[in-house]
């Protein structure tokens, strides 16, 4: 293990872990973490805590064309939360979740581990039925890795983000074009601690048209940034006001120029820097009023499908791009380590198969 | 935990305390040949009807497992897909064995750990590469022709262990079936896919490469292992089938 800060990388195709040395540049090397012999095991969102890395195993539906992505969300195999030690990555316990895992953080203090489900086979077998609809927020024990509550959330939830408070947990909730807000400071997280803020009137109980996705929350936890996958001019970047519990539509970002996903704040939440999909690239916006939008080309063929950018221990942002996945052709992901002020790339770091996520140790050891 | 005793018996082993690695190693050598070394009322398998110590043991076999030797070493297992021996031995003491993982936590684990040890002595660099084992995910799409003497051979090496003989399942395992007239008849009242015409072979010919290439993985049932193309080739898949009687 580098002695430098050092990212991990999920590759969720080919079953593996990336490791890079951010001071030397390098792949360290890439590590199996599948449990299930000859699948697609689909490991997505990563947490660290506690010496181990943490990993949602996401199956695809068996028997189809490789790939969990190409059946994301349409699996009936349950998910598995795998502990692994992050000194040799050996297995250290693992939970099983439901099917179709999306997004895993992990609480502030690393105790807990909350899976969200981008189940979108619940949702779409049971239309007309709004509470089986409902996907379940799974909370783990993570030093025993015991499933302790398991939440009907909303339909078909995935991005999530803890609130510096380390108690508000929010949810993106694509199939209800809404956002979910979990309070997670008992013990024992209960239905009742869940209230789900819907963008018009009610949830739209799977025929959602905006489809809130990814969420990021500013440094000081007074905005969730939610970005949607869907929208009548340009999926958007919503703006939820968390003291107030509202969206704040006048602070909603749109026409963008892609699509948006896991954003990225700097420090001190003067600037998010956005990933985009459909025209890939990033685009960088400076808080103000109005605040100031610049899009950032990156360097041909350098990053195909911007995924999640994250702040870097070294003040860099590194966005990950999943790379080729069709279902002919597979090429590996990259991850870019961009300059803090310009977004230029200083660094390319060639990982797996369609890696979806980043986190890093500040230490390294 | 699990994880620390398998460690505890790995160092055990390697600190050099003879007298309790001998019997341990003796110990682990029984458990991997005795099909009644796992906790279930299905004993079928034992390590050793998968696998041999060295290829060289078996030359009339076409087993589905890497040989045994060198393997405490290797720095990877089951095709690169885990990096560490005591998930590699729990997945074929689960799935096929049909075994406790706990009891790899405890002095079973301990044994085979010892055993395994034993047969990867230090300065040997034997079997200590990685094996290459090639499952491909999807079914190919393979050519109905093919040799049956051929396939009787293959029939011999891969299959006969554990189904017997072809269609009586005569000398056969308590876990083989007798192939392919059992499973085509327990498939008989199955609702076959629309893709495949009712009454016709194909249906039939496909589960048979799905079990070959998959085992009871990918969704598949059964305990059956699978079969890399290293091991049984596409051609020599194709004259099974044709011995089989599923061409």
């Amino acid at each position: 293990m580098p002695s430098g800060p050092v990212a991990v990388v999920s590759n969720s195709l080919g079953n593996s872990l990336s490791l890079l040395d951010l001071t030397a540049r390098t792949v360290v090397g890439t590590y199996a973490v599948g449990i299930v012999p000859l699948a697609e095991n689909g490991p997505h969102h990563l947490g660290l805590a506690d010496g181990a890395v943490f990993t949602a195993l996401s199956f695809p539906a068996p028997a189809i064309a490789p790939g969990p992505h190409a059946a994301h969300g349409s699996s009936q195999v349950a998910g598995v939360l795998v502990r692994r030690s992050m000194t040799d990555f050996s297995l250290q316990g693992r939970a099983t979740v439901e099917p179709n895992p999306g997004e895993l953080v992990l609480s502030p203090d690393g105790r807990r581990a909350f899976v969200s489900h981008y189940d979108l086979l619940r949702a779409l077998s049971n239309v007309g039925n709004r509470e089986a609809q409902l996907s379940r927020l799974v909370v783990v024990d993570t030093r025993t890795m015991q499933v302790t509550a398991r939440v009907p959330l909303c339909v078909a939830a995935h991005g999530m983000a803890f609130a510096p408070d380390g108690r508000t947990l929010y949810a993106a909730c694509p199939g209800d074009d809404a956002l979910a807000v979990v309070d997670t400071s008992r013990d024992v997280v209960a239905a009742a601690d869940v209230t789900l803020v819907p963008l018009r009137d009610r949830p739209a109980s799977g025929s959602p048209t905006m489809e809130p996705y990814s969420v990021g929350i500013s440094p000081d936890g007074a905005t969730v940034w939610v970005g949607c996958i869907n929208g009548m001019s340009g999926a958007p970047l919503l703006a939820f006001d968390a003291a107030r519990r509202q969206w704040d539509s006048a602070r909603a970002l749109r026409r963008l120029g892609g699509t948006p996903y896991f954003p990225a704040f700097s420090a001190d939440g003067t600037t998010m820097v956005v990933p985009l999909q459909s025209r890939d690239g990033v685009m960088k916006v400076r808080f103000g009023s109005p605040p100031e939008l610049t899009p950032v080309a990156l360097p041909m063929g350098a990053c195909t499908l911007p995924h999640q950018a994250a702040l870097g221990p070294d003040g860099r942002y590194y966005l990950v791009c999943e790379g080729v996945h069709t279902a002919t052709r597979i090429e590996p992901g990259s991850v870019l380590a961009l300059n803090p002020d310009t977004l230029e790339m200083e660094a390319r770091y060639e990982v797996g198969g369609y890696p979806d996520a980043i986190v890093f140790l500040r230490g390294g050891r | 935990m699990r994880r620390a005793r398998w460690a505890l018996a790995l160092g055990l082993v390697a600190c050099g305390v003879t007298e309790r690695r001998e019997p341990l190693s003796a110990r682990g050598e029984a458990l991997a040949r005795n099909p009644n070394a796992v906790r279930t009322n299905r004993p079928c398998f034992s390590c050793m009807t998968c696998h041999a110590v060295r290829a060289s043991d078996a030359p009339d076999r076409v087993l589905p497992g890497a040989p045994l030797q060198g393997a405490a070493r290797r720095p990877s297992f089951w095709n690169g897909e885990t990096l560490h021996l005591r998930e590699a031995v729990e997945r074929c003491w689960v799935t096929f064995l049909l075994g406790d993982a706990e009891d790899l936590s405890g002095p079973t684990g301990e044994a085979l750990s010892a055993w395994l040890e034993s047969l990867s002595p230090a300065g040997s660099t034997e079997g200590t590469a990685p094996v290459r084992l090639t499952w491909p995910p999807t079914v190919r799409n393979l050519d109905p022709e093919g040799d049956p003497a051929a396939g009787a051979r293959v029939w011999l090496r891969a299959c006969a262990t554990c189904h017997g003989e072809v269609n009586t399942g005569r000398g056969r395992l308590a876990c083989g079936s007798a192939l392919p007239q059992e499973i085509m008849a327990a498939h008989a009242d199955d609702d076959i896919p629309s893709t495949f015409p009712a009454g016709t072979p194909q249906y039939y010919r496909v589960l048979a490469i799905e079990k070959v290439r998959h085992g009871s993985f990918l969704g598949y049932a059964g305990r059956m292992p699978p079969f890399a193309t290293e091991l049984v080739s596409d051609r020599d898949l194709r004259d099974l089938l044709v011995y089989m009687g599923l061409p």
